[in-house]
């Protein structure tokens, strides 16, 4: 991390015990910086929904603290860092009630006092970005589960929060839903956005993501980039992760020494590499 | 939300959880009836005093505390709906009996919840004789409360993080902010139990062939024990004049 980055989320040796007894985070430590895309992996219970319901103040640390763009989330309140960071839930159905699409959208805006001609302008530009004007007055309901996705992303992207956070974005959906999230996410960059992903979808995450973090056991166990972080296989064995079909093909290639390395995470890379060691084997008279 | 964690199962290592289900169902039915069926102060307490034991026995004296502070809002209202009428010293202490008794009875069935599944429950009520039918359905209703627990508290993180105050401003805004979780809850439930019946029927449930059982409930000497001194607890009430 260079100095001219900033830190817009520190979290800072957090535990967060929930009241059942089950404690979900121990001393976990680290930070999202302005206008970057990092994913937060691990197994089922890792305790990854729980550290982004921290950012904005949905739960407080039981100990330690997060600093949302310096502020405390201890002391600050939900709606007031819920301007900062917008949550996307992974399931749709948990946040849509208006009767129309327009109102859904609206209703955030409505409750951060935005005036109506901003909010009518706000609306339509959020529907427009994710392909949705045209269901405005149809009742959310009405939507399949790939708009009703998108519906809950533009109800978030509305208000224009500096960080989104989306909670597992592809589970559940299909390759071409899957696509237009991509676009989404790529959109979401361009404007400035820091993003957090809450995912398992490793193949995911090597196209888009700058930084991985992997949970186990309310822990961090390992973060950096993709090339680093998912050839790891102690880190992908112990994040209940499955290696990215590349990873595996290459390390396969690698066992039987026809590759150097088997950190490539890109198809151009890896077929790059397998040509250009088909060539030495030829004496570099191969056609290919 | 705490009252309805309360009702939540949680399989703790105690004498209390080794009993059988059954028999944990009458002691907590019997304790609900002395609650009921006495008006003297003192008899509250002491029944009061039974079930916390009976929680501190199960390791649960915690989870139990936190539901009665989350019922805390209806038990002062019990309160002072009896207390307004007649605001003397008799008004104070029938208001306090009628507290106590509404205590007893969440304590009790809460602490009969939080140490017996639903699926206990099922095989509890076939094992008396009620048909599968209806045991299946007061199974299921009581599965789904902390189902249900768990769905208000995501709808409602939902709501407050795009910026809803659930529970600030005038009550008439409280009201119309608690009709903003139930649209998105009562849609999600119907398409549950919808997506569950549908379950059900996939996988055998109506067939006219007698289900068998993998677990089978067991009655111990502890069971015994447990209710010979439930009974004779109340005898003693009875015969020092508590009743």
């Amino acid at each position: 991390m260079s100095e001219s980055e900033e830190k817009i989320i520190e979290i800072d040796n957090v535990y967060y015990e929930y009241p059942e007894g089950i404690q979900a985070l121990r001393g976990v430590t680290n930070y999202v910086l302005r206008g970057e895309i990092v994913a937060i992996m691990g197994e089922n219970g890792a305790g990854k929904t729980t550290l982004i319901k921290h950012f904005n103040g949905l739960l407080k640390p039981t100990r330690g603290r997060i600093k949302v763009k310096d502020k405390d989330t201890r002391k600050t309140s939900v709606a007031e860092l819920s301007r900062i960071v917008g949550i996307v839930f992974q399931n749709p159905d948990h946040q849509l009630f208006a009767e129309t699409v327009f109102d859904e959208v609206a209703f955030p805006l409505r409750n951060f006092g935005f005036p109506e001609d901003v909010i009518e302008n706000r609306v339509k530009w959020a529907l427009n970005i994710l392909e949705l004007y045209q269901y405005c007055d149809k009742s959310p309901f009405m939507l399949s589960v790939g708009e009703r996705k998108r519906l809950a992303i533009a109800s978030v992207l509305a208000y224009d929060p500096e960080v989104i956070v989306l909670d597992e974005p592809t589970a559940g959906q299909d390759y071409l839903q899957k696509e237009k999230i991509s676009e989404i996410i790529k959109l979401l960059k361009l404007m400035g956005k820091t993003i957090v992903l809450v995912t398992h979808d490793v193949e995911f995450v090597t196209m888009y993501v700058q930084r991985i973090i992997v949970m186990s056991q309310g822990k961090i166990i390992a973060e950096g980039p993709p090339h680093r972080v998912l050839t790891d296989y102690n880190v992908i064995r112990r994040g209940n992760l499955l290696p990215p079909q590349l990873v595996r093909i290459s390390r396969a290639l690698y066992g039987k020494s026809l590759l150097d390395r088997y950190d490539y995470l890109s198809v151009e890379d890896l077929s790059r590499e397998i040509i250009s060691k088909m060539r030495e084997a030829n004496g570099g008279t191969s056609s290919i | 939300m705490e009252a309805l964690r309360a009702f939540k199962t949680i399989k703790k290592d105690s004498l209390y959880d080794r009993l059988d289900p059954r028999t944990r169902f009458f002691l907590s039915t019997v304790l609900a009836f002395l609650a009921i069926y006495s008006s003297r102060l003192d008899t509250q307490l002491i029944v009061l005093t039974c079930v916390l034991s009976l929680s501190f026995m199960a390791k649960r004296v915690r989870v139990i505390l936190r539901g009665l502070y989350g019922s805390l809002f209806l038990l002062v209202l019990i309160f002072t709906l009896n207390f307004i009428f007649t605001p003397n010293l008799q008004g104070a202490i029938y208001a306090l009996v009628m507290t106590l008794r509404f205590t007893t009875l969440i304590t009790s069935f809460a602490l009969f919840f939080n140490s017996t599944s639903p699926e206990e429950i099922g095989i509890a009520l076939e094992g008396v004789g009620v048909p599968r039918d209806f045991s299946l359905l007061i199974n299921m209703s009581f599965r789904f409360v902390p189902t249900l627990a768990n769905d208000i508290q995501i709808v409602s993180d939902a709501l407050r993080s795009r910026g809803l105050e659930l529970e600030k401003g005038r009550l008439y805004n409280r009201i119309k902010n608690y009709v903003y979780l139930l649209v998105p809850l009562i849609i999600f439930e119907v398409r549950r139990s919808m997506m569950i019946a549908e379950a059900l029927e996939a996988r055998g449930y109506g067939l006219d062939v007698k289900p068998t059982r993998l677990v089978s409930l067991k009655f111990t000497w502890k069971d015994c024990l447990a209710i010979v001194l439930a009974l004779l607890g109340t005898f003693l009430l009875y015969f020092f004049g508590f009743l």
